[in-house]
């Protein structure tokens, strides 16, 4: 059964560029949105195995939403999308929870070693 | 009018121009992942911009320009704006969404999130350029899109950021892809005492005695 | 744009006459102001930047500010013969462009409209035409033969006040 992954970024050039490279190797992207409020909401209904987080959104950020998401599910799985000079967020993320991170723009192999890797 | 190679020394412009080439070939490679396709670049020009000088720095002219801005956090608060030609946009679309109809007046959402994501990543380029200079904390935040005249999206920054310090830092760099050559102008409007911060930082980091 | 043609920029204030042509490139939340003496067929355009000289220091420029931007220009008319009172004044500008970049309530094009027609109004000036407000730039021409202004939004024509 194709591993579900929730896509959370406030482009939708961003998400539409990650679920063209995931579903292309066989995962199901289940959820997306567009900033981190949402992407809790959605969390707790979808249960994804997966949410890959943009750090920077309105509403409410990555680094907020992986907190909020760790306490629903302390085993959430969460990969962090961070733009080039945002490294040092990064680093907040993974206090927060956050598995691991990729840097955009996204290379295809880079994001699905990445998947794989948190997946486990 | 200032003149704008007086606000520098010496010492300070090279050190611009270090970051400009550093932070044109970030953008570049950016770019050319972006795209698919391999990206060159040159700096054309890097500089430091009176207020005063921007329109004579536009060439006076009502450039149409997709504009894309954000704010800057952190140590060294700004505004950063990356202008790409608006003629170049549909063209620009078709390489990242692969959409042949996009009306540069009347983008899709698709196409607009596009043009921001691109200058939200260019501008990451940029700044962590900075950052390997002046070690101070940079983080641009969510991106906005206007499509406009050059000189109006300027002049509505200035005004927005009323007495902030009066100059902007300037790195126009033209990425070249196969035959076809665009043109990105990206500028740092900081706020009041960040230039002075900035070169202090620039020193310190370089190891360097005195004020620069 | 007809050779002559001369531009205010952001900050400066001048005047001209019959048959000179003045300009204002790339207007976003500035409002200039425009004003035409027709039986003299004279006028002149302000372009300031910010409402109120209010806890600013002026310093040189008076063309910075709404209140002291509008006192030089019926200043300088005057000297070449326009009271107030054979003035006539149009606006254009004060668009809301950002809407993320929008750091207070008002946004700073209707504060400076609003000054305008506050500074114009204490001076006796009639506002007899505008073209303010909205979320696009413009640029105009103001052609001191007859004191029409053509504005254009994004190089295209807009509305003739």
């Amino acid at each position: 059964m194709a591993q579900k992954v929730m896509l959370v970024d406030d482009a939708s050039f961003m998400r539409m560029m990650l679920k063209n490279i995931l579903v292309g190797s066989g995962y199901e992207v289940v959820g997306e949105a567009e900033n981190g409020a949402k992407a809790v909401e959605q969390y707790k209904s979808l249960k994804p195995d997966l949410v890959m987080m943009d750090i920077i959104m309105p509403e409410m950020g990555g680094i907020d939403a992986v907190r909020e998401i760790m306490k629903v599910n302390p085993s959430a799985k969460i990969l962090m999308c961070s733009s080039m000079g945002q490294q040092s967020l990064v680093v907040e993320a993974i206090q927060a929870g956050a598995k691991d991170f990729i840097v955009k723009p996204f290379q295809p192999s880079n994001v699905l070693d990445a998947v794989k890797k948190a997946l486990g | 009018m200032s003149d704008p190679t007086k606000l520098l020394t010496e010492f300070q412009l090279d050190a611009l121009k270090e970051i400009g080439n550093v932070g044109s070939g970030n953008a570049a490679t950016a770019l050319s992942q972006m795209v698919g396709k391999r990206v060159d670049m040159s700096v054309t020009k890097v500089l430091v911009l009176p207020i005063d000088g921007i329109a004579g720095f536009l060439g006076g002219n009502d450039r149409n320009v997709a504009a894309v801005h954000m704010p800057v956090y952190g140590e060294l608060p700004c505004t950063a704006l990356i202008f790409f030609p608006l003629d170049r946009i549909p063209e620009l679309c078709s390489m990242l969404i692969g959409r042949n109809d996009e009306d540069p007046f009347a983008l899709s959402e698709l196409g607009r999130s596009a043009v921001k994501e691109l200058g939200s990543i260019l501008t990451g380029a940029y700044l962590s350029a900075l950052f390997r200079f002046v070690h101070l904390q940079l983080i641009h935040g969510v991106p906005g899109l206007v499509v406009d005249m050059a000189q109006a999206v300027l002049d509505t920054v200035l005004v927005e950021l009323e007495q902030r310090d009066e100059v902007a830092i300037v790195i126009e760099t033209e990425f070249l892809e196969n035959d076809r050559a665009l043109t990105g102008s990206f500028f740092l409007l900081p706020e009041a005492g960040s230039l002075q911060k900035f070169f202090s930082a620039f020193t310190r980091a370089m190891g360097l005695p005195g004020n620069a | 744009m007809p050779e002559g043609t001369k531009n205010v920029g952001i900050a400066e204030i001048r005047t001209a006459k019959d048959p000179e042509v003045l300009s204002a490139h790339g207007l976003g939340s500035c409002v200039v102001v425009i004003l035409y003496d027709e039986v003299r067929r004279l006028g002149g355009i302000a372009h300031p930047m910010l409402p109120s000289s209010r806890n600013h220091s002026v310093g040189g420029n008076p063309g910075k500010y709404m209140d002291t931007a509008v006192e030089a220009l019926l200043g300088s008319l005057r000297q070449e013969g326009s009271e107030p009172s054979t003035l006539r004044a149009k606006l254009a500008g004060g668009a809301n462009m950002f809407a993320t970049l929008a750091y207070q309530a008002v946004p700073i094009g209707m504060r400076n409209a609003a000054a305008a027609r506050e500074a114009l109004g204490k001076a006796g000036v009639p506002i007899v035409a505008e073209d303010v407000g909205g979320t696009q730039g413009r640029s105009l021409q103001f052609t001191l033969s007859d004191g029409r202004v053509e504005v254009r939004n994004l190089n295209k024509p807009g509305v003739t006040l």
